[in-house]
């Protein structure tokens, strides 16, 4: 019933970012329709999760199937949906005091027009489709980016957009090839016929698949490709830095699911490149983050290597055992569900910490602990689940990836992810012991500042309790993400 | 032809690009934009004097699909051009205020 409604994901956020043009200059307004369009989009999606709901379609035009472009809500689509639209209530939320940090009047106008490229994303099932809502997105991030009065930032963001408008044409390149040799962009018939032509000629389809790669790698920041990504996000104002590193690169990462996990047959070669440069990106993620000094940066490069992480279960997704192969898609998205929440919230708990402290880098900030102990608590809770400590939600995350990667035979991933999860443990550690442990500062117990930023908090407790009852009830989920895999 | 003329703006737009200088930026931009265009342009066939309409035989007419696409990435190439260039302008002058 409510399932056929799933067209109100993009109809949400347009009227959000309309609204917010058309009262451009009333604050508060902004406020309401922002925390109000964003919380619908929330309730429906998780709505349509619990009744189990999903999987009606729309072809646009009333066109046959496989000519028109479908728009399709299943179970992978909801899960994203649910997942994403949480960190636009919770980035809502957050910005409700941090906004007066961005310069740019039309920044809520942005922010919905970001989601609503992100919202369509998630639903469209053609490639081209698929390539027009990653525009949509970027061209919401690019203008994000750039405003400002700060110099450095505007320079990282020019960088930001030479590299994504690369991934972009190479993105749009590969479609134009896969045009070529399939005559179809549709999701379903595309890989009926990719099927078909790995039986005659692999290559192609090696070839197909490794361009459509390199284009999701830039854009998700994998290993040859990282470099723009710890030199933007923590330029940006902290609240913008969260929402971007939470859910921009992992929308590369969902297009490689879609596409590797549903969409290409499975080849050992592919999954040969792709394990090794995930496994890089990894590891060097995080002996990047060993060697900062500041907060953000050090979960900048935790994003690499998270990514990595979520590539080793992307990689399976290309594994020739077809038991293994849905196995690493069901892990995949678990992975990047866990991840999205806490990387968000360890994000938005580094720009409060940053509001109070006027300052970011570990020399100058000690004593949280004692200044605040409720913000100590809201951070351990997923800077452990990033870890993947015992009964958080990103222990049962890897776990499934361990699982997967025994199964396999592929007991070297498995060393590189205890090792890659050690370096995690040894950067959090530096951010705890030097932030929240140690005397207290004096400029510290300012109340007027303390009451200013309940509100964002709020955003935090939001993120804190997803990533909980995720910890609590894991099997809800993982029987969600494998019935999804079948 | 058009294919490799693709090819050929391909190249220049990674020099230019490789250069690292903001003129480099714009011009490797407008190289790498158009290139693309051209190549998925050439996919769907060029041939001159014939039209899809409905119920003429497909072997006349050039693929109206990635023609479509083209047109689509073309407005997505130039807008991100221009945003550029607005930001290579603001860059400028925040230089020149320093």
């Amino acid at each position: 019933m409510i399932g056929q409604y799933f067209y109100l994901f993009l109809v949400f956020p347009l009227a959000a970012a309309a609204l917010c043009l058309l009262f451009r200059s009333k604050k508060e307004l902004k406020t309401f329709i922002s925390l109000g369009f964003s919380f619908l989009h929330f309730i429906v999606s998780l709505l349509i999760l619990v009744s189990g709901e999903y999987g009606a379609s729309i072809v646009a035009g009333d066109w046959p199937q496989g000519i028109g472009i479908t728009l399709k809500f299943d179970l992978l689509s909801n899960l994203m949906m649910t997942v994403v639209s949480a960190i636009y209530f919770a980035g809502s939320l957050y910005f409700v005091k941090a906004r007066t940090v961005e310069a740019n009047q039309n920044f809520d106008f942005l922010f919905h027009t970001l989601f609503l490229g992100l919202s369509g994303a998630f639903l469209t099932h053609d490639l081209f489709n698929l390539f027009v809502w990653f525009e949509v997105t970027l061209m919401s991030s690019y203008v994000l980016v750039v405003s400002g009065q700060n110099l450095l930032r505007v320079k990282a963001g020019l960088k930001y957009i030479i590299l994504n408008f690369i991934s972009g044409m190479l993105f749009l390149l590969s479609v134009g090839l896969v045009y070529k040799f399939t005559k179809t962009l549709d999701f379903s018939e595309l890989s009926i016929r990719l099927h078909s032509i790995y039986q005659t000629n692999p290559g192609v389809v090696r070839l197909l698949g490794l361009s459509l790669f390199g284009a999701f790698a830039i854009k998700s920041a994998f290993f040859p490709f990282f470099f723009w990504l710890p030199e933007s996000y923590p330029k940006l104002s902290p609240g913008l830095s969260g929402v971007f590193a939470g859910l921009l690169t992992k929308l590369g990462l969902y297009a490689m699911i879609r596409i590797f996990g549903q969409v290409f047959p499975a080849d050992q070669q592919l999954f040969n490149v792709f394990l090794i440069l995930s496994v890089l990106s990894l590891l060097i993620g995080v002996w990047g983050a060993v060697v900062q000094t500041k907060i953000r940066e050090i979960l900048s490069y935790h994003v690499i290597s998270q990514v990595g992480f979520i590539g080793i279960g992307v990689s399976f997704c290309m594994h020739p055992n077809i038991a293994i192969k849905k196995f690493a898609i069901a892990a995949s998205i678990f992975y990047i569900i866990h991840h999205i929440i806490v990387k968000t919230n360890l994000f938005f708990i580094a720009g409060l910490i940053e509001m109070r402290e006027k300052s970011e880098d570990l020399s100058t900030i000690s004593g949280l602990f004692r200044a605040y102990p409720f913000l100590a608590v809201l951070f351990l809770i997923p800077a452990g689940s990033l870890i993947g400590v015992p009964p958080l939600s990103g222990f049962w995350a890897k776990l499934n990836l361990f699982k997967i990667s025994i199964q396999a035979r592929e007991l070297w991933v498995v060393f590189a992810m205890i090792v890659g999860s050690f370096f995690t443990l040894f950067s959090m550690v530096k951010i705890w012991s030097a932030a929240f442990w140690g005397e207290v500062s004096e400029k510290q117990f300012d109340q007027t500042e303390k009451n200013k930023s309940m509100r964002p908090m709020l955003a935090c407790i939001f993120l804190a309790v997803i990533t909980l009852s995720l910890s609590v009830a894991p099997s809800w989920l993982q029987a969600l993400v494998l019935e999804m895999a079948q | 032809m058009t294919f490799y003329f693709g090819c050929l703006f391909l190249v220049f737009g990674i020099i230019f690009l490789l250069r690292n200088t903001l003129t480099g930026y714009v011009y490797g931009i407008i190289s790498l934009g158009n290139a693309v265009n051209l190549i998925v342009l050439s996919t769907g066939g060029i041939k001159e004097n014939s039209f899809p309409f409905i119920g003429i035989n497909v072997a006349y007419f050039a693929d109206p699909l990635t023609q479509a696409l083209v047109l689509t990435a073309i407005v997505i190439s130039f807008a991100t051009l221009c945003f550029v260039v607005a930001v290579i302008r603001k860059i400028i002058q925040m230089e020149q205020d320093l």
